[in-house]
């Protein structure tokens, strides 16, 4: 039995540990929100927060999160600060297409603007380029940053 | 050690603090064994020995990461992708640290990233910026000379880099890296054991240079020494007797 | 057609649960005669007593953004207010065939084009009888009553909401002609407009095929043949079985002949661990082993020998030793489409009747297909559309390849009494390895000219797989056995060139697909490099070239020109080291022209700038055009990053994820500005038009800066020649 903080509330799953935190959310726990996209870490679909860092849930065992601290996207865009600025800013400039990597790419700006306030071009490159989109919607997605920073300033 | 000898240590207080931690890893330090130089090295047994320890040095398992920039990937030495940085401490810029990717332990999945752990975390790190421990193209002489140098070699003596070999994680990872990955041309063992050899015919990198006479000692018993002249200091009249400025020039 | 045919044919299409809002109207909705089902608001346009009008599109979308622009054309005529409006992807089904391919398909760029004025007669069909309905009940002539933003509205005032009339108005006569606003009225079409669904994909909320699931719900991971259409001829599943969640594994016919195994587990994670330890025994005898450097030797060949001849030109000239000549082998690697989200379908097989839940480009044909291999009929299958995480053509399969797979696995199961619905969900892996690119191709082009511009003679030879041969398309494309989608762009070309063209279509063991832009990936480079050499040859600066050549197609020079005048070509001077690379190309009824700004750091070139332009007549949502602008060129870009490509050794793709099968990120898109040319004509495609003419844009900055040209996809050092 692994116990772990999900989204601010106490979760505890009875899996194998080595099973990856992205297959306990989305089979174990029905929380589709974080992606899956191509399961060795290049692509950043399936990114969460674990005690406030970015981490790829695809290669992270679950049995190293116990009693930590895993948020999702469906809690960061809802309920905490930069990720609604973030979401504000993704509508605003209409960022998405497909829309099936952008869980990934919420995620990883919100990780930005919460360790960098004022991230600069260099910046949010070195920062998202990890974060793959098939559809091309990073012109955007940059815009989309600068952005959020300025909302949250 | 007379007190005019130990001073970083003004304030009891904080070599006061200090001892519990030494005790700490002086208990580790029991496990590993220095070699100790031998009385009669032989140079050649020694430069021999080295040019085994480095077709384990510039192994892709290794190298990957002892180079000057950001890390390399894979058997065949590509540049790491996603592209990443080193960062100041060796684990990556926030917020694209190795544990993004990098967990607690190698996935069954090939070309899945590597992952160890350390201390309950991932311990996947490069060496950090201040002391890179790059040997990234070069080779003999010129590579063994960056590895011996402490000014180079994150401050090690021959023990602490004897000690490093054998008992470090990330070392030991380079021999159990996950599948599709190729292993370091020998097995831990015979690589150690070329350490040894090398360090105890006096770990020479060329043909001229004076071999070195001692291997130095190892982390743990630096500190043990210390925590041995700290006490000396607190258990001596140095307290009592004030300490004399030293005059103006 | 009377009104009892009508609901039988709404109901023998198979509207599922998802249609369940309609259904419930379809009882109601009055049939005029002559009215085909893709003409019937009733299928596509619902009304709920609040007022929000959902619209149900036949179209996919991919991320391509027709889930907006198709209720924008509907609103728009509908005089509906657009804060109330949602939309819905409809299930296969009769209604939802596109009315020019007569089949559901969501593709060349043609959404725009073939729903223009279906969906604006939808809208306006609904109005009319919303105004009927309100009429009746204000006791007022219908052509006194206007609508604005949701409201009928009489001329003293009263006023009736949409929602209050809804009901009233399905049981108005369905209208057969409307009359439509003119542009000059559009209040939304043409707007920039917001995506319905960026809220949802925002917030982690939007489900897309692979997300779906039903109660004990299987998960399905296929083992594939390491070569097409291999066959397992031994296997031993013990160790795979023995891992906890492990339902079985079943060895299931494939779509191509091949034999494959099929692992079933409780959760994607325990069927990929025993996928992982399957021991097995492959047969690859009687399939060709394809590799790639085999292929490339055959193609040259075969680029040496006559061809069938598309269409003949006088080539004589190329005997004139007074004359210049270029002499140029083009070469492109097979594409993998590699949409973000992997290949998936779920299945729930009830013995007679069969659902499906795909995000499918081609639900007719998909449903069909899912129907033949579980022995039912196509109405017995229902087909529900998924939101895509990416398409560009991967999800448009002649073949329905993986959905027939999956549906094996559905009969295999069902066979020894398994009930429960599976998910099957390709890994990226499965992705990249299993076929369907964008094909590889050899041109070789010799021309003879002038060395003023004019050309003399063009022999040119394309080699390489028909896409649509042996497809129910076939008919379509294939032309006196010359595949249509592999000559686009040299073929149809507006350049006045005395092109003698013709083709070699070698049969090879790769399955191959349409990928975004199609014939257009690599002829548009071919072409576009060309003239600008051609230009260059004569001295001429290859904007004033294409205005000469281009004289008479006046949309193209519109597009070049905007461009042109945006980027300050001609009238900039550029840091010293920068290069301007032009390319303007047609494709799909559109024209997209770019002017770049190109540096080299090194052997590597860098894209500092773009300046777009596009001419796809009246823009529906300019919001829409300025990301599928952005998309289609970061995708073209793509195709000139080292490592795109899959390369074959032996049979086996050499290629696994993107680790090694590279994409563009985040950091290579360019500063870019798009330009959209005023136009109040009919709409065609946004979809493509954007992807070819950016790498033979930077080919020709590259080249005014080394003197050297690219001849092949991806760059390479090698290649310069």
């Amino acid at each position: 039995m692994i116990s772990f903080r999900l989204n601010g509330q106490t979760q505890t799953v009875d899996v194998p540990g080595d099973t990856p935190v992205l297959w306990v959310l989305r089979d174990t726990l029905g929380l589709t929100g974080t992606k899956f996209g191509c399961g060795i870490a290049v692509c950043g679909a399936c990114t969460v927060h674990v005690d406030g860092e970015q981490r790829r849930s695809c290669v992270t065992p679950v049995a190293s999160i116990a009693g930590q601290n895993l948020d999702t996207i469906e809690a960061v865009a809802e309920q905490d600060e930069v990720g609604r600025a973030v979401r504000q800013a993704w509508v605003l400039h209409d960022v998405v297409q497909c829309g099936y990597c952008q869980s990934g790419q919420i995620m990883a700006a919100v990780a930005l603007l919460k360790t960098n306030k004022q991230p600069s071009d260099d910046d949010i490159n070195r920062a998202m380029s990890a974060n793959l989109c098939r559809c091309g919607t990073y012109a955007r997605i940059h815009a989309a940053v600068l952005d959020a920073a300025k909302i949250l300033a | 050690m007379t007190r005019r000898d130990a001073p970083w240590c003004r304030h009891l207080a904080s070599c006061a603090i200090f001892l519990p931690i030494v005790t700490t890893a002086a208990e580790s330090a029991d496990r590993f064994r220095p070699t100790q130089v031998s009385p009669s090295p032989s140079r050649k047994a020694g430069l021999d020995a080295f040019a085994q320890m480095e077709r384990v040095l510039l192994h892709p398992r290794c190298v990957n990461c002892h180079v000057p920039g950001s890390p390399l990937q894979g058997d065949f030495k590509r540049l790491h992708y996603p592209p990443v940085q080193r960062g100041l401490d060796g684990k990556g810029v926030a917020p694209l640290q190795c544990a993004t990717c990098h967990s607690t332990k190698n996935s069954p999945l090939a070309s899945a990233p590597p992952g160890l752990e350390t201390a309950g975390k991932s311990g996947w790190h490069m060496p950090p910026a201040h002391m890179k421990m790059s040997w990234y193209g070069l080779s003999g002489p010129a590579l063994c000379k960056v590895f011996r140098d402490p000014k180079t070699n994150g401050g090690r003596s021959l023990a602490m880099l004897e000690e490093h070999m054998a008992t470090d994680h990330l070392v030991f990872w380079g021999w159990d890296p996950g599948p599709g990955r190729q292993l370091p041309p020998m097995d831990k063992p015979a690589f150690d054991q070329q350490v040894s050899a090398w360090i105890r015919n006096g770990a020479p990198c060329d043909a001229t240079e004076p071999l070195r006479s001692s291997a130095g000692k190892t982390r743990a018993a630096n500190n043990v020494d210390a925590a041995n002249s700290l006490r000396a200091v607190a258990t001596s009249d140095f307290l009592t007797t004030p300490i004399p400025h030293r005059s103006q020039p | 057609m009377g009104r009892r045919q009508f609901l039988k044919l709404g109901m023998g299409t198979g509207f599922a649960v998802y249609a369940m809002a309609i259904d419930a109207q379809t009882q109601s909705a009055a049939v005029e005669a002559g009215l085909m089902p893709q003409q019937q608001p009733s299928a596509f346009v619902s009304i709920d007593g609040d007022g929000f009008v959902t619209v149900t599109i036949g179209k996919t979308d991919i991320g391509q953004g027709v889930q907006t622009a198709l209720p924008m054309l509907v609103a728009e005529e509908l005089d509906a207010d657009w804060s109330k409006v949602r939309s819905h992807l409809g299930p296969a089904g009769e209604a939802y065939k596109d009315p020019v391919y007569k089949m559901q398909i969501v593709g060349g760029s043609t959404t725009m084009k073939h729903s223009w004025s279906q969906y604006r007669e939808i809208g306006a069909r609904m109005r009319a009888m919303l105004v009927n309905a309100a009429a009746k009940r204000l006791n007022v002539s219908p052509s006194v009553l206007k609508t604005q933003a949701g409201m009928v509205i009489a001329p003293d005032g009263r006023s009736l909401s949409y929602g209050e009339l809804a009901a009233a108005a399905l049981d108005e006569p369905v209208p057969t002609s409307v009359e439509l606003k003119s542009p000059a009225k559009f209040k939304l079409i043409g707007k920039p407009t917001g995506r319905l669904d960026a809220r949802d994909k925002s917030s982690g909320l939007q489900i897309f095929g692979i997300d779906f699931t039903l109660p004990n719900m299987r998960t399905v991971v296929i083992l594939h043949p390491p070569v097409f259409g291999a066959k397992v001829l031994r296997y031993d599943a013990t160790k795979a079985k023995a891992i906890s969640g492990v339902e079985d594994v079943y060895q299931v016919p494939l779509y191509n002949g091949g034999v494959g195994l099929a692992v079933v587990a409780d959760g994607f994670w325990p069927a990929r661990l025993a996928r992982e330890v399957l021991q097995v025994e492959w047969d690859t005898d009687g399939v060709e082993k394809a590799d790639s450097d085999t292929l490339w030797a055959r193609y040259r060949v075969l680029a040496g020998q006559p061809g069938t001849k598309v269409h003949p030109a006088d080539t004589s000239a190329l005997a004139n030793t007074k004359l210049k000549k270029i002499s140029a082998e083009y070469t492109f690697p097979y594409l993998a489409h590699t949409p973000m989200e992997p290949l998936n379908c779920s299945i729930d097989f009830r013995g007679d009747q069969c659902t499906v839940w795909v995000g499918s480009q081609l639900q007719t044909a998909d449903q069909a297909a899912v129907a033949h291999v579980l022995g039912l009929k196509p109405d017995q299958v229902t087909l529900n559309t998924m939101m895509a995480g990416g398409g560009f053509g991967r999800r448009a399969v002649p073949t329905s390849d993986y959905l027939v797979d999956a549906a094996q696995v559905a009969k295999a199961r069902y066979a020894v009494g398994r009930r429960e619905p599976i998910k099957m969900i390709w890994t990226r892996e499965d992705d990249v390895r299993g076929g369907y690119y964008r094909p590889m191709h050899l041109h070789r082009v010799e021309i003879a000219h002038d060395g003023k511009g004019t050309v003399l003679a063009w022999k040119h030879i394309i080699v390489g797989q028909s896409i649509t041969s042996g497809t129910q398309i076939e008919s379509f494309t294939v032309k006196n056995g010359v595949d249509e989608t592999m000559v686009e762009g040299v073929a149809g070309s507006p350049y006045p060139f005395p092109i003698a063209l013709e083709v070699h279509h070698p049969k090879v063991n790769v399955p191959v697909l349409w990928f975004r832009s199609v014939g257009h990936t690599h002829t548009a480079f071919v072409m576009e490099t060309l003239v600008d050499e051609l230009a260059r040859a004569g001295g001429i600066d290859p904007v004033t070239y294409r205005r000469r050549l281009l004289a008479k197609h006046p949309r193209n020079l519109a597009a070049m020109e905007l461009a042109v005048e945006k980027s300050g070509y001609g009238k900039r001077r550029l840091p010293p080291g920068r290069a301007w690379g032009v390319a303007v190309h047609e494709s799909f009824d559109s024209i997209v022209a770019y002017v770049v700004e190109v540096s080299m750091n090194g052997t590597e070139p860098v894209l500092h700038e773009v300046t777009a332009a596009v001419h796809c007549n009246m823009p529906v949502n300019p919001r829409t055009i300025e990301a599928q602008m952005q998309g289609g060129l970061l995708m073209g870009l793509g195709m000139t990053i080292p490592g795109a490509e899959i390369t074959l050794k032996n049979g086996q793709v050499q290629q696994h994820n993107w680790n090694d099968y590279r994409i563009p990120t985040h950091a290579h898109m360019p500063k870019m500005t798009v330009h959209i040319v005023p136009s109040a004509d009919p709409p065609t495609g946004i979809g493509e038009p954007s992807l070819p003419p950016i790498a033979p844009a930077m080919a020709n900055a590259i080249a005014a800066i080394t003197g050297r040209r690219h001849r092949s996809l991806p760059f390479s050092i090698a290649n310069p020649a």
